[in-house]
């Protein structure tokens, strides 16, 4: 039913998922679990850093397996995919993180807003939650067009 | 791009997995090219051309 190489391509890539998050999960429960009382929270946050790069680093891998696995007609469909869905990606997220950002949520479901659930919040602490919002969306967005200015680089300068 | 993939395989009787298979790609492939909608890449053509015993020029031409 399936191609050998399809299988392949699945396999490490939800094997690859299903390690990443095993590490992701194990190292949070070995950080923050009853265990690890003698790390400090300080150390704890370096801790789960490094978890989290450990399991990026799976996926890294994996993805980069799968990739391989993959013949040439799909490798180009994957390059398509990642280029333009992630351009059309980027441009449609960015009025939806200016809606919300703006209090647009309010305007869908005033009974859920922020002002009903949290009373007490003062223009100070909605101001440094909208900031926080923004650097939590910024920041994806700036790691991306970094990685891509960086492989494009890359890519220019092996080719000479 | 227009090929003659679809005549050469039918003389021998492959169907297109079994192409597939020769060349070490995916069916899909072999159909993505068979339909024009995708050119292979030169090492795959040159693949191509040895596997059927012909020329690339022989097998591909430009066309729309």
């Amino acid at each position: 039913m399936f191609e050998q190489r399809t299988l392949r391509v699945w396999g490490y890539s939800l094997g690859g998922g299903f390690v990443a998050f095993v590490v992701w999960i194990g190292g949070a429960w070995l950080i923050w679990g009853p265990g690890a009382q003698g790390l400090g929270h300080d150390g704890r946050i370096v801790a789960t850093t490094l978890a989290a790069v450990a399991s990026m680093a799976c996926l890294a891998a994996s993805a980069r397996f799968a990739f391989l696995q993959m013949d040439e007609f799909y490798q180009q469909a994957s390059r398509v995919a990642w280029y333009w869905g992630g351009i059309v990606g980027l441009l449609v997220s960015v009025p939806i993180a200016i809606f919300i950002q703006f209090g647009g949520l309010t305007l869908l479901a005033p009974h859920v807003s922020a002002i009903h659930v949290t009373p007490h919040l003062t223009p100070e602490e909605g101001r440094a939650r909208v900031a926080i919002f923004r650097m939590g969306y910024l920041l994806p967005v700036l790691a991306e067009g970094i990685g891509f200015t960086v492989v494009a680089a890359w890519w220019r300068l092996t080719k000479r | 791009m227009k090929n003659r993939l679809k005549v050469l395989r039918a003389e021998r009787d492959w169907s297109q997995a079994d192409l597939a298979e020769r060349l070490e790609v995916s069916r899909q492939s072999v159909n993505a090219i068979e339909t024009g909608k995708y050119d292979p890449s030169l090492p795959l053509a040159f693949k191509i051309a040895r596997l059927f015993g012909q020329p690339i020029e022989a097998i591909f031409r430009e066309g729309e």
